[in-house]
């Protein structure tokens, strides 16, 4: 086996965490989203074995969870919980080899290269690690081992829960050629249909078609999927990712429509946006607007700033004139959302400029103080007044 | 409307024309290019209503007309033809359908009526006329266009500021970050102040000639300014607003004066260039003590560090630079020794050629915190 890589994937994980620390829920139907009764708006974010047996999915109305299974236990959930098990799941995976990537709270790619001298071939480590998460955090997990990234994840999912799947170069084949398209990487709602359109429902089919005729109908995408759907995939298990952007949204319970409560919502989501820059490092050099109606038509429109920033006017007030060009009349919004994109290391250097913007440095100097104090007192320490005397949505 | 022509001079203005055309608009006759017959040959005009470009050329008119011809189309067609004269005629039947022929090629474009076409900004018959040897005049614009500012935030900024005053024509850009001025001796003593779009600049740059024999007239109103080049004219509307006060931003104190030679300088500069750009930063290292230390260091790239010799006068100082702000100075300096002067880490270092004193660049510096 090439460079053997092992993907590990949470069962169920905030469900499981919480059947864990809560023995009455065990053998139940647990999801996790929210009260159904007061979250009108919330979604399904995990949902257990039992609950699945409902046809309760991932990213499901709640109260269309709520239709399916009246008597469900309905969690609100503890993200701080979960990030703390998420840390003691990756640090087990650490005990095996430093080249872990973490893709989300709950799953990671390993690749064990070199290690097999200290713990055995691959599938021995991907055992290992299984046993040492169900012995020690009482939880349990899928796994999958394959020679890249693509197909240990495929891997990792065909035994689901608590399998342990190897595909070895022999049988990518085998495998995968069955599988329906969506399971590629790369293949959304829009492309299967697309791919379902030319005759094509499997990987299998797929992989036989001419590298040529993918490329025409999907440009450089299709050349991707070619190579996906032959098992190839050349992507290294990278340890630390570059934040690529970092973003803010949120849904209200009723729509908004008000165009003062729109404002402060956006200067709030900025505030956030600001400070996730400044906690990271990062200086973000656009920005975009995102505008979901009562309907769902979402509209996003993007905007340079005149300099990169991490302080929030300079994005708040791009963020206006952004949504100067959203149309607002008279149509109930439903998400608002503020991003941050083109970002760039903040070396703690700035630029200098004959006309300093007296308003900006006043803004920094303020800001650092803010932070400050809720670095101490924590978030949400010192407000906005506007924030502050907003009447609730 | 009918005329014959010599491909290449129709296809060469046209080039020329075509940089002014708008290339979105809702207006199909914006996306198009004029042409009128004239006496003595054809006149053709491109605009997007920020500036417009009008160009004469040589033809033998055999029946007057106007049409506008969609630009795109028409040149990449003329370029495609072979060498040779073409001859362009409307049908009897419809004016607007333009049959254009060489050799054995025929093609026929369909354009719209010539008053559809906007007109194109004029000077009034009042507006001060100024003029400059061509070949002073590109090179004075390429060595302030630099500086103009590409983004909006300040709209005055994005254009360039031209000024007469005491027998001197002065133009300065400046995007707040650096500072280019270049001033000339100039005969007449009135007193002009006007802000011409970058874009209009950067176009008269491109179309421009080394010439020194031949002169330029610009003709400069409230509004608008003109261009009258060789068969070749091109008008724009100015920038509007007052420009910051340049004259408060140039210093005139020094602590440390550094002669060295440019071209070393430069190539030390593009050096470290290659090694920052890679860390995304762009950010150089000066020391100036013995000589001039350039320093370029990027996380898991590497590092540079190479010696200019240079006669150090005052104070030793160390000061940070985004060297493409440097570059872009030292690629208009043509003269072998340059003046570096600085005031300290914060401040504004002025760069000048050692011998011309009509060009300088203020660099504003990065700051560490």
């Amino acid at each position: 086996m090439e460079t053997p890589i092992i993907h590990v994937d949470m069962d169920a994980f905030f469900a499981a965490v919480e059947m864990r620390d809560n023995p009455q829920y065990r053998g139940k139907p647990v999801i996790i989203g929210g009260d159904p009764r007061r979250d009108v708006r919330a979604v399904v974010s995990t949902a257990s074995y039992e609950a699945r047996k409902y046809g309760i999915r991932s990213a499901m109305p709640l109260v269309q969870a709520w239709r399916l299974c009246p008597h469900g236990i309905f969690l609100r959930g503890n993200m701080r919980k979960y990030a703390e098990v998420s840390r003691q799941i990756m640090a087990i995976f650490s005990r095996y080899t430093p080249l872990v990537e973490p893709l989300s709270i709950d799953e990671a790619f390993l690749d064990v290269t070199g290690c097999e001298k200290l713990f055995g071939p691959p599938r021995q480590i991907a055992a290992a690690i299984q046993e040492d998460i169900r012995r020690e955090l009482n939880l349990s997990c899928s796994v999958g081992v394959a020679p890249n990234k693509f197909l240990a994840k495929i891997a990792s999912d065909l035994h689901k829960p608590g399998g342990l799947t190897v595909i070895a170069p022999g049988d990518i084949e085998r495998v995968l050629h069955p599988l329906p398209i969506e399971k590629l990487w790369g293949v959304g709602e829009k492309t299967a249909s697309k791919l379902r359109d030319m005759g094509i429902d499997t990987i299998g089919q797929l992989a036989r078609l001419p590298e040529s005729l993918l490329t025409a109908a999907f440009g450089k995408m299709g050349a991707g999927l070619w190579r996906l759907a032959r098992g190839e995939d050349g992507r290294m298990v990278t340890t630390s990712r570059e934040a690529k952007s970092i973003s803010r949204e949120v849904t209200f319970p009723r729509d908004i429509s008000d165009p003062e409560q729109v404002r402060a919502v956006l200067l709030e989501l900025a505030d956030d946006v600001a400070l996730s820059l400044r906690r990271h490092g990062y200086l973000a050099t656009k920005v975009t607007l995102k505008v979901r109606y009562g309907n769902f038509d979402t509209v996003t429109r993007q905007g340079t700033l005149p300099a990169p920033a991490c302080l929030t006017m300079p994005i708040y007030t791009r963020v206006l004139d952004l949504l100067a060009r959203v149309d607002l009349r008279g149509r109930g919004i439903r998400l608002l959302g503020v991003g941050s994109g083109g970002l760039v290391d903040q070396t703690g250097c700035r630029q200098l400029s004959f006309f300093e913007n007296s308003g900006l440095v006043r803004e920094e100097k303020i800001t650092q103080a803010i932070d400050k104090v809720e670095a101490r007192y924590g978030r949400g320490a010192v407000k906005r007044a506007t924030l502050l005397i907003r009447k609730d949505p | 409307m009918h005329f014959v022509c010599e491909k290449n001079v129709l296809a060469a203005a046209l080039g020329i024309v075509q940089r002014a055309v708008a290339t979105k608009s809702p207006l199909p006759a914006l996306k198009g290019v004029l042409l009128e017959t004239e006496e003595s040959g054809l006149v053709l005009s491109g605009t997007n209503l920020e500036f417009g470009i009008k160009c004469s050329l040589q033809a033998k008119i055999i029946e007057h007309g106007a049409v506008v011809l969609p630009a795109k189309l028409l040149t990449e067609f003329i370029r495609k033809m072979p060498d040779g004269m073409i001859d362009a005629s409307s049908h009897s039947d419809n004016p607007l359908n333009i049959n254009i022929a060489c050799g054995n090629i025929k093609f026929d474009l369909s354009g719209y009526p010539a008053e559809e076409f906007p007109k194109l900004a004029e000077a009034s018959s009042d507006a001060a006329r100024l003029a400059v040897e061509e070949g002073l005049l590109k090179e004075m614009f390429s060595q302030t266009e630099v500086a103009i500012a590409r983004d909006e935030t300040r709209p005055i900024l994005t254009g360039l500021l031209l000024e007469t005053e005491a027998n001197k024509l002065k133009l300065v850009a400046t995007d707040g970050h650096r500072l280019a001025f270049r001033q000339a001796a100039y005969a007449d003593n009135t007193e002009l102040k006007a802000v011409i779009p970058g874009k209009a600049i950067r176009e008269v740059s491109k179309i421009l000639e080394d010439a020194q024999d031949k002169k330029v007239e610009i003709c400069l109103d409230d509004t608008c300014v003109v261009f009258i080049m060789d068969g070749i004219v091109l008008s724009s509307r100015l920038v509007e607003g007052k420009y910051p006060p340049y004259q408060q931003i140039i210093p005139t104190d020094f602590k440390t004066s550094v002669v060295a030679d440019a071209q070393a300088l430069q190539a030390a500069l593009e050096r470290a260039e290659i090694i920052v750009r890679e860390g995304g930063n762009n950010l150089v290292l000066l020391q100036v003590d013995q000589g001039i230390t350039v320093i370029g260091a990027s996380q898991d790239v590497g590092r540079v560090e190479d010696f200019v010799p240079a006669e150090v006068q005052g104070e030793p100082l160390e000061i940070r630079f985004n060297v493409r702000l440097l570059l872009d100075c030292f690629h208009n300096i043509k003269d072998q020794q340059v003046h570096l002067d600085f005031t300290g880490p914060y401040s504004p270092c002025m760069i000048r050629p050692f011998e011309n004193h009509n060009y300088l660049h203020l660099v504003l510096p990065v700051r560490l915190s």
